[in-house]
């Protein structure tokens, strides 16, 4: 018996287009869908869709992906949470330490490889695989 | 509790850089990611391999910035 490997919904949170296109292309190559969002407003647009993870930029055109988290983290109140994963070319700890505090789950940095979207995704989320 | 002064964010002008940097440095490794999943003739996997190389130099020297810049704090 064969199993197929379970496709993922995945809201990449970007403002820099070639910086999304490569998120987009690596999550596609690894099997799932890619969603794009390039400011803060638009992905809590798209958040009611339901997605199973965000790669969420910190530096948004309207608002920081900070912001952004916090505002995901009131909508859920009680509920389940959406795993928010910041993929930021800001190295600064202090902005870790922020990324915490409204509930971004990692803080992984750009640029990033195929192989390190991977771990993330199989580490937040349940990955059948064939 | 989060003040809401940490849910915006004002990178110092080195971090900045730092950012400058890496932007542009996550689209040439994913350019070469991505090429060396096509089928590449031995020679144009060599100026690949180069481009991959230099690549990871400037990574690596972000990396030393980012060490100056909290050398440079304290």
């Amino acid at each position: 018996m064969t199993h197929k490997a379970n496709v993922l919904k995945i809201l990449v949170v970007e403002d820099e287009p070639i910086a999304a296109m490569v998120a987009q292309e690596m999550i596609t190559q690894l099997g799932h869908n890619a969603d794009i969002a390039t400011h803060g407003k638009e992905a809590l647009q798209k958040f009611s869709n339901g997605y199973d993870l965000v790669f969420m930029d910190i530096g948004l055109p309207d608002m920081t992906g900070m912001r952004v988290a916090s505002e995901i983290r009131q909508r859920e109140k009680g509920q389940k949470n959406i795993p928010i994963i910041a993929l930021t070319a800001y190295t600064d700890n202090q902005l870790k330490t922020a990324c915490f505090d409204v509930g971004i789950e990692e803080v992984i940095y750009k640029p990033t490889t195929r192989e390190k979207l991977n771990e993330i995704i199989s580490k937040y989320c349940v990955v059948t695989v064939n | 509790m989060t003040m809401m002064s940490d849910i915006d964010y004002h990178p110092s002008p080195m971090f900045q850089i730092s950012h400058e940097l890496r932007i542009p440095l996550t689209g040439i490794m994913g350019m070469i990611e991505f090429l060396n999943q096509t089928s590449l003739t031995s020679q144009q996997k060599k100026y690949l391999e180069i481009i991959d190389s230099q690549a990871k130099r400037l990574l690596d020297l972000e990396s030393k910035l980012h060490i100056l810049i909290k050398e440079n704090k304290q």
